[in-house]
């Protein structure tokens, strides 16, 4: 029995160690998402900058309308998204909508209890939540389409997942 | 450290549940190790789970009632058979080993397919799962959807956090690409690093030292705890000059550069927030 546990043992042990060396091809793909994203991950840092500004740090209503930028930086690089590669147009859909589920709707939502009716503030947030709304409904309707992104349950699922995250979005008029 | 230190300490860990403390800070900030955390712990699971054949009481008896009977132990030179024929796998109990070596073969597969690049599959209904490039998920993450995210916390004293965390990524990522990227990948690491440790994390220390809204000392706290983490990714930036090849010592130095400056102007912060003490009137 101490035979089988040290063979599983040194098994285990080997199959770690080889898995966790940084193969070549692992470090080339890597350092290809790294210059595909190098514009994208700048302008996210931006976002990050203004959301951090002592002027909308704490407010909801800015914070909401910064979401909304973010959601539309990662949409200009989803319509720039290869149309033969499935992967990378999933990976996009899903990020715009954990933005507009966990960033833009739940400021909104808040700002919505914030902020009082006929206020100037009021007017933004009714502007900002119909602009929202239809800017989800825009980029679920020009999801990237081809052969292979249509074939693929990734694209449809990031796509309705969008939809879903879209729908949350409480319009006010 | 980086995550490679970091993970292969848990790998050291006799039991990977057990984390010290050491490791869970960076635990906390670091999705990626905390992924790959999950994934030990499961493998751990896997092994325990494994069936070992039910050690034998009445085998054991008789063994011990041989030895200790009267008269020579050994009564009869053993015939050493061949061992590699499969009849012999199945008589004497030694399925066990063969079905042991099976099981032993799914475990490298199980660790195998649990390890390797990005581990787990893509799960359908869990965004958080979809492959992709990692730092551009942590970004967002940091910037927009964790629980702390920028646009979440009202804070400067968490933001600040926010960007400590920004800031040891791009380290992170810095030591994992450095001695393979182009130049250029270096010097836009350079400038996304200028851009998060100087512009976000120096200017939101600025902002909780002077319009922080937790008492004094848990803003000491948590500046200090902010120096500490910038010193510790200067020390690994200058490990990584250090080992680069000559052509990628440039940005990393820049990168370097800007670590210090930033433990510099946060250091520089603390006295300030000594100071406001008596203005605030507390």
């Amino acid at each position: 029995m101490t035979r089988t546990a040290l063979t599983l043992t040194l098994f285990a042990g080997l199959s770690l160690w080889a898995s966790g060396q940084d193969g070549a091809p692992l470090m080339e793909r890597r350092l290809k998402q790294f210059e595909a994203n190098r514009l994208l991950l700048s302008q996210l840092i931006d976002h990050g900058l203004k959301l951090s500004s002592a002027e909308k740090g704490g407010n909801t209503l800015a914070r909401a309308e910064e979401c909304r930028l973010a959601a539309a930086t990662l949409a200009a690089a989803l319509k720039a998204a290869p149309g033969d590669d499935p992967d990378r147009v999933a990976e996009l859909g899903d990020h715009i909508a954990a933005v507009v589920r966990d960033g833009l709707v739940p400021n909104l939502t808040q700002a919505g209890q914030d902020i009082r009716p006929g206020s100037q503030d009021y007017e933004r947030l009714k502007d900002l939540s119909r602009l929202s709304n239809e800017d989800v409904i825009a980029i679920v309707a020009a999801f990237p389409t081809g052969d292979r992104l249509e074939r693929s349950s990734k694209v449809a699922d990031a796509r309705s997942r969008l939809a879903d995250a879209g729908r949350k979005i409480i319009v006010i008029k | 450290m980086t995550c490679d230190a970091i993970q292969n300490r848990l790998l050291a860990l006799p039991d990977p549940r057990q984390v010290p403390d050491e490791l869970r800070g960076h635990l906390d900030g670091c999705l990626a190790c905390r992924a790959f955390l999950t994934r030990a712990v499961r493998l751990d699971k896997l092994l325990a789970a494994i069936p070992v054949p039910p050690s034998s009481e009445e085998t054991r008896a008789a063994f011990l009632d041989r030895v200790t009977e009267a008269g020579p132990v050994i009564k009869r030179i053993p015939v050493v058979r061949r061992r590699d024929s499969a009849t012999d796998l199945l008589e004497n109990g030694r399925w066990q080993y063969a079905a042991a070596g099976l099981a032993a073969a799914v475990l490298v597969a199980v660790g195998w397919l649990a390890f390797r690049d990005g581990g787990t599959p893509p799960s359908r209904n869990d965004p958080a799962t979809v492959a992709g490039h990692d730092l551009l998920k942590k970004t967002i993450g940091h910037v927009v959807t964790d629980e702390k995210a920028l646009a979440k916390v009202d804070k400067p004293e968490q933001r600040m956090q926010t960007w400590a965390d920004v800031t040891t990524d791009l380290r992170d990522e810095i030591g994992r690409v450095y001695r393979h990227a182009p130049k250029d990948d270096l010097k836009s690491l350079a400038e996304l690093f200028e851009k998060v440790a100087e512009h976000g994390l120096l200017q939101q220390a600025d902002l909780a030292v002077t319009r922080g809204q937790e008492p004094i000392a848990r803003r000491q706290e948590l500046l200090q705890k902010t120096i500490q983490r910038v010193s510790e990714v200067e020390t690994d930036l200058a490990a990584f000059v250090q080992s680069a090849p000559e052509d990628k010592k440039l940005a990393l130095r820049q990168i370097r550069e800007t670590a210090r400056k930033v433990r510099e102007g946060l250091t520089n912060l603390q006295p300030r927030l000594v100071g406001v003490w008596p203005a605030k009137g507390v």
